[in-house]
């Protein structure tokens, strides 16, 4: 898809004849400008904050797709192989135990799953992603993550936000704040599904960053995707009367204008509701799979109703990733907090999104897209090798996997470890800032540099912390 | 030689000599380190592996070898480092070179064996603020009157505000816009006052009055009209980041909270002195007569987000999070001071240290949310029924501590209660021990009252200055520091402060009364390209600004005009139907939300319950604050979303029927009639001639396009027509930013 764009904004002078001259050109005015904060930048020529920027420095990545497992997959039943953890299976840790989270965990307890390696690369996983395994090759597996927080609330936020305490502005609005957005008809940031607990709407809100960077949510963890929506984007009146009402709100909008003289509030607002009646074509659009050829269809899984779900938030995602959006994430709601039921409940969750993400992998680099579309794979924690019950694993931030795909990272390698067992990550550890600074990298953006200044001080992704880590780049 | 002489010559000696006295490190070597080195060379950041804040970490050195080397000052790293002038670094810190005296007294030190007390560990919070230069800052200097100017053309002035802006707009060549129409000045008051459009009652008696003081009575009526106390209590709350429900995971409801929410319009509403206002909030509970409305206010430390499940070993660093709510919220509130930037290390721009930090922090410290176990509670008192708030259970607290890089688990120096030196050349008395609670909060509330606080006068005026031109006369309403806005008006924001405090004895209306009148507020809002080309930002206020009302006043003007506002005050927050996908996926549906019915869904905004985790999406849309912490003003934008829930939201076009009802109530058939009528209900003036075509043209074609619809009631094409013209009505511009 192709945009065009107006390199260069008008000042606001400019833009104040023009409209004193008729009102021209003015669709990519200062329509959302954000009043609020506009009032601390005096004379600063007043720009369309959503406007596509260039990046800080040449980039790999456009746009990123984070499928987001919520509850926390556990890392030594999927990729993170421990020979040890099966040897030892029923004896307590060697180790000590960080605290407990929810309760006390006993022995190991292996994984029930078998692992074996995959592609060139030789990646291990186990055979409850059999699909992703094939995909082997083209993706970028950390071993070595790790948090600050044992709890969804406050680990769902430290991921989204990089903060557990306070709300601070999700990733996907710093992104949309440092970039804008490539596709006028739709907004920057697009979470398709979000979840409503363990934090809800801060983990896709703007917070202090202007509203208009604020993750818009199609739907939400309880709605089907298949329903998932942007709130309020159909109402009752059919198309052509819409046109004509906004028509007629135009007129008079407009009538008034040559009484009170230009206003770029007034006048953005005009434009807003011209984008809003744009995107009720446009997103329902997007959202509607049903010319996506079958074969394309049952890439996806949309033909078994065990994956027809993420499935089609999968091709969502790659629909709006074509179309221009930014940041688009698709969440596997609150599924994967296995502290009992884990070899059937992780078995479901797992085949529920694997083939779905199998296909996106596929899809993406037949159409060229994975290339600059940086995919990222993962929950807020993993989970203990040690048992809860017989037959579940407990919270652990301390050391899980997460994987990245495209959007200039290396394919087809490993990075850092856990120790024998899974338990903490000890090697080349990353944690969540380093994972946003190097994320924010391929995007072109300096998570140093990315800063916005709110209660009279810079902020940013990664506060005081965070390392891009060079050693997984292409 | 005789005794002067070689006395004389002794003390020549003396002073060419170089210091007699050896180097001491507390006075000579301690602040160096702190003020040059320890901003990263610290435990919690160790820039280059190398920590500073003892003699073993500086003898261990870093990634570079050792820092120092015993009696040999010229080998040791850090000498020839500075010597380089490669430390402290040139770029980025803001620190300053160690200056040669200091360069000498510190190799001496390392000449004669770098002496360092036992135990003596360095920290970050030692750093001091040089408090005579930082007191030059304006907003810390005292409120002083400054003289009315003599403007040129004195005509436009009604009142000393007006001779300070006319002064400002005479020396840009500019002037005030002429004064605004009757119909518009009376929606501007309306809205601006009580978030209300005027009725048509109203509009007819304003209209006709032709005495001189119409105006005047007007603004009377509408500041003891109760919904006044609505719309500016919802100002308040908004700094306050009241909310009814804690946040979190659970999401639980505050109890009685809603007490203080009708407390605060009660306040507004009974004009009651601003400076008691400040008293009762922070230390109701310990005036020497306390009575309920007084415990009730002090509701406001209980306001935060609360997280009713802590894992025990995070439970100190949490608690520390919840002092850290009380002295950010009290800070920015009363006092315009960012002091949470001050809690891991002293401020960056601000005279602000983290002993003024954890300071105003011992003082809230004593306070605990009386909860049992993971339920929120009231707190009963006496026999008069049950309040919200935080209680304080003893007359003489535990002792507080600084945090160093305020973490919990690293307890530095223990703080007694202070207010931030910079503001207090002399501290305030703060009690040893109270009669039942500590009483430190009711000596840092008197402080704050005191005539020569420089900052809470000034915060004030100008929060009220913000609400009613959209841009304080500092336009960061929160932020009085180095880093805040400057004000474009210094002498008249000082004028309003003195004037606020001595004349109008602290009275919100006096204040209110002296905007309202002034020839700057009723100027017309007209756009005028001269003056544009020299101030385009409208900072000297040569028009009224345009600003888009508020989501509170956007919806219950819509109530307004369609006839159905219940104007029903006080009470528990009403839970105002949601579209059903907002709630689906909550686990507990039911508890989350039980949606009201009725008229009770049509009380003003500032009634509805406010639930953390689950913001109206009306509400959202509209720019509603964050309600996680003090937020000092709404951002103003104007997404698509809006426009989307506008159009299709069900509440808007309910509101749109039962204005059409109501104009077909009143005329029954006659669009001409209908639509002037429309217009004064939502702008309060009658449609242009022209506007009136559009619209009877916009009627018929509608009406020709639709066909009837069985399923309604009533089915005809024109009055679906009409419903789809009133949606458009309540959508103008001109309805959501008033002239």
């Amino acid at each position: 898809m192709t945009h065009s764009f107006r390199k260069s904004l008008p000042t606001r002078r400019e833009m104040l004849t023009q409209s004193a001259n008729g009102f021209g050109m003015l669709a990519l005015s200062a329509m959302l400008a954000d009043e609020a904060k506009a009032d601390v930048k005096l004379n600063a020529p007043i720009q369309d904050p959503l406007a596509p920027k260039a990046p800080q420095f040449p980039a790999k990545a456009k746009r990123v797709i984070f499928l987001f497992m919520h509850g926390g997959p556990s890392q030594v039943d999927t990729f993170d192989y421990k020979p040890l953890l099966e040897r030892d299976d029923g004896k307590p840790l060697p180790f000590n135990k960080p605290r407990v989270v929810s309760g006390q965990t006993g022995n190991l307890l292996k994984s029930p799953w078998s692992f074996k390696q995959h592609g060139q690369s030789g990646a291990w996983a186990s055979e409850l992603f059999p699909e992703i395994a094939s995909h082997a090759d083209d993706i970028c597996f950390i071993k070595s993550m790790y948090g600050s927080n044992s709890r969804h609330g406050g680990a769902l936020l430290e991921l989204h936000t990089g903060s557990d305490t306070f709300v601070r502005p999700s990733m996907g609005s710093w992104v949309t704040y440092g970039l804008g957005t490539e596709n006028r008809n739709l907004p920057g940031f697009i979470t398709v599904c979000p979840t409503l607990s363990h934090g809800a709407e801060n983990n896709f809100s703007s917070a202090f960053l202007p509203a208009i960077y604020q993750g818009t949510p199609v739907g939400n963890a309880g709605t089907p995707s298949d329903k998932a929506k942007i709130p309020f984007i159909t109402g009752d009146t059919p198309t052509q009367l819409q046109r004509m009402e906004i028509d007629f709100f135009n007129r008079m909008n407009r009538e008034r204008l040559q009484v009170t003289g230009p206003d770029n509030g007034l006048e953005g607002r005009i434009d807003s509701f011209e984008l809003a009646f744009r995107m009720q074509a446009t997103a329902p659009q997007l959202q509607d799979l049903s010319n996506e050829t079958p074969l394309t269809q049952k890439l996806y899984g949309l033909d078994d109703p065990a994956t027809a779900n993420y499935g089609r938030q999968c091709l969502m995602a790659r629909r709006f990733a074509e179309a221009g959006v930014r940041f688009i994430q698709i969440s596997h709601s609150y599924k994967w907090d296995q502290h009992g039921n884990l070899r059937k409940d992780h078995a479901k969750n797992a085949r529920e999104v694997d083939r779905p993400i199998a296909g996106l992998l596929y899809d993406l680099k037949q159409r060229g897209l994975l290339e600059d579309t940086l995919v990222w794979w993962g929950g807020e924690f993993g989970r203990t090798p040690t048992a809860q019950g017989g037959d579940g694993r407990d919270h652990n931030p301390h050391g899980f996997t997460m994987w990245l795909a495209g959007g200039g990272i290396k394919p087809g390698i490993s990075y850092g470890a856990t120790d024998d067992y899974g338990y903490y990550s000890v090697e080349n550890k990353v944690h969540f800032h380093d994972l946003h600074a190097t994320i924010l990298h391929q995007l072109g953006l300096d998570h140093e540099k990315l800063t916005y200044k709110h209660a009279g001080r810079n902020f940013r992704l990664t506060d005081v912390h965070g390392r891009v880590v060079r050693e997984i780049l292409a | 030689m005789n005794f002067g002489t070689s006395l004389l010559l002794l003390i020549v000696l003396f002073l060419f000599a170089g210091p007699v006295r050896a180097v001491d490190f507390e006075k000579d070597i301690a602040p160096l380190l702190i003020e040059h080195c320890l901003e990263c060379h610290q435990p919690n950041k160790k820039s280059g592996g190398l920590d500073l804040t003892s003699i073993a970490m500086m003898k261990a050195g870093g990634d570079q070898g050792t820092a120092l080397i015993f009696g040999k000052p010229k080998e040791s790293l850090m000498i020839q480092r500075i010597e380089l002038g490669e430390m402290p670094p040139k770029e980025g810190k803001g620190l300053k070179a160690v200056a040669s005296a200091d360069l000498l007294k510190l190799k001496e030190w390392i000449s004669e064996g770098a002496k360092w007390p036992a135990n003596r560990a360095l920290g970050i919070h030692e750093k001091k603020v040089d408090l005579k230069v930082a007191r030059d800052f304006w907003s810390f200097q005292k409120v002083k009157r400054p003289a009315v100017p003599i403007v040129m053309h004195p005509s436009r002035v009604s009142n000393p505000i007006d001779s300070f802006i006319i002064n400002k707009l005479e020396a840009n060549k500019l002037s005030l816009s002429q004064p605004a129409s009757k119909g518009n000045l009376l929606r501007r008051v309306s809205l601006g006052v009580r978030g209300l459009p005027p009725t048509l009652e109203e509009q007819d008696r304003f209209l006709k009055d032709q005495n001189h003081d119409s105006y005047a009575s007007l603004v009377e009526r509408f500041l003891g009209d109760p919904a006044h106390g609505e719309k500016w209590a919802r100002h308040w709350l908004d700094l306050v980041r009241y909310a009814d429900s804690n946040g979190y995971e659970r999401d639980a409801a505050k109890p009685s909270v809603w007490k203080y929410r009708d407390y605060v319009i009660a306040a507004f509403n009974n004009d009651k002195p601003y400076d008691r206002f400040v008293l009762e909030q922070l230390a109701g509970d310990e005036l020497s007569e306390p009575s309920f409305e007084t415990m009730v206010a002090t509701g406001f430390h209980a306001l935060g987000t609360w997280q009713d499940e802590v894992d025990p070993l995070e439970a100190a660093q949490y608690r520390a999070d919840e002092v850290d709510d009380l002295i950010r919220t009290t800070s920015q509130t009363f006092l315009g001071l960012t002091l949470g930037c001050a809690r891991c290390h002293n401020h960056k721009f601000d005279p602000l240290t983290m002993v003024d930090y954890y300071s105003l922090g011992a003082i809230f410290s004593p306070l605990k949310r009386p909860s049992q176990g993971r339920t929120d509670v009231d707190v009963p008192f006496g026999n008069l029924g049950k309040l919200y708030r935080l209680v304080e259970s003893s007359a003489k607290p535990n002792p507080t501590h600084l945090l160093l890089s305020g973490r919990a688990s690293n307890l530095g120096p223990e703080m007694k209660p202070q207010v931030p030196a910079v503001l207090a050349p002399q501290q305030p008395a703060f009690p040893e021990k109270g009669k039942q609670t500590s009483e430190r909060r009711l000596a840092l509330a008197q402080w704050l009252i005191q005539q020569d606080n420089p900052l809470v006068a000034r915060v004030i005026v100008n929060r009220v200055w913000q609400q009613h031109f959209g841009v304080g006369l500092v336009a960061t309403s929160s932020d009085f520091g180095q880093m805040g806005a400057r004000p474009t008006h210094p002498e008249l924001l000082d004028w309003l402060a003195h004037w606020f405090v001595n004349d109008a004895k602290w009275s919100l209306k006096e204040l209110h009364r002296l905007i309202l009148l002034s020839e700057t507020y009723r100027q017309d809002s007209s756009y005028k390209e001269a003056a544009a080309l020299v101030d385009p930002e409208n900072k000297l206020l040569w028009r009224f600004p345009y600003k888009r009302l508020d989501i509170e006043s956007i919806r219950d003007s819509m109530l307004s005009v369609s006839g159905n506002l219940n104007k029903a005050m006080q009470g528990p927050g009403v839970f105002l139907p949601v579209p059903d996908v907002v709630i689906e996926a909550h686990t507990d549906k039911q508890a989350a939300w039980k949606a009201e019915s009725g008229s009770a869904i049509n009380r003003r905004t500032i009634y509805a319950f406010v639930k953390r985790t689950l913001t109206l999406p009306l509400l959202e849309t509209f720019d509603f604050c964050d309600t996680t912490q003090s937020s000092e003003k709404r951002s103003s934008t104007n997404v698509a979303p809006q426009a989307l829930t506008l159009f299709n939201s069900e509440f808007v076009n309910h509101q749109a029927e039962q204005l059409a009802f109501r104009l077909e109530g009143e005329f029954k058939n006659d669009s001409r009639l209908q639509i002037e009528m429309v217009f004064r209900l939502c702008l309060a003036r009658p449609p242009a001639e022209s506007e009136k075509v559009a619209m009877l043209l916009f009627l018929q074609k509608e009406a020709k396009v639709l066909q009837p619809d069985a399923a309604k009631v009533p089915s005809s094409a024109e009055h679906r027509a009409l419903v789809q013209a009133c949606r458009v009505m309540l959508n103008l511009n001109e309805f959501l930013y008033p002239n």
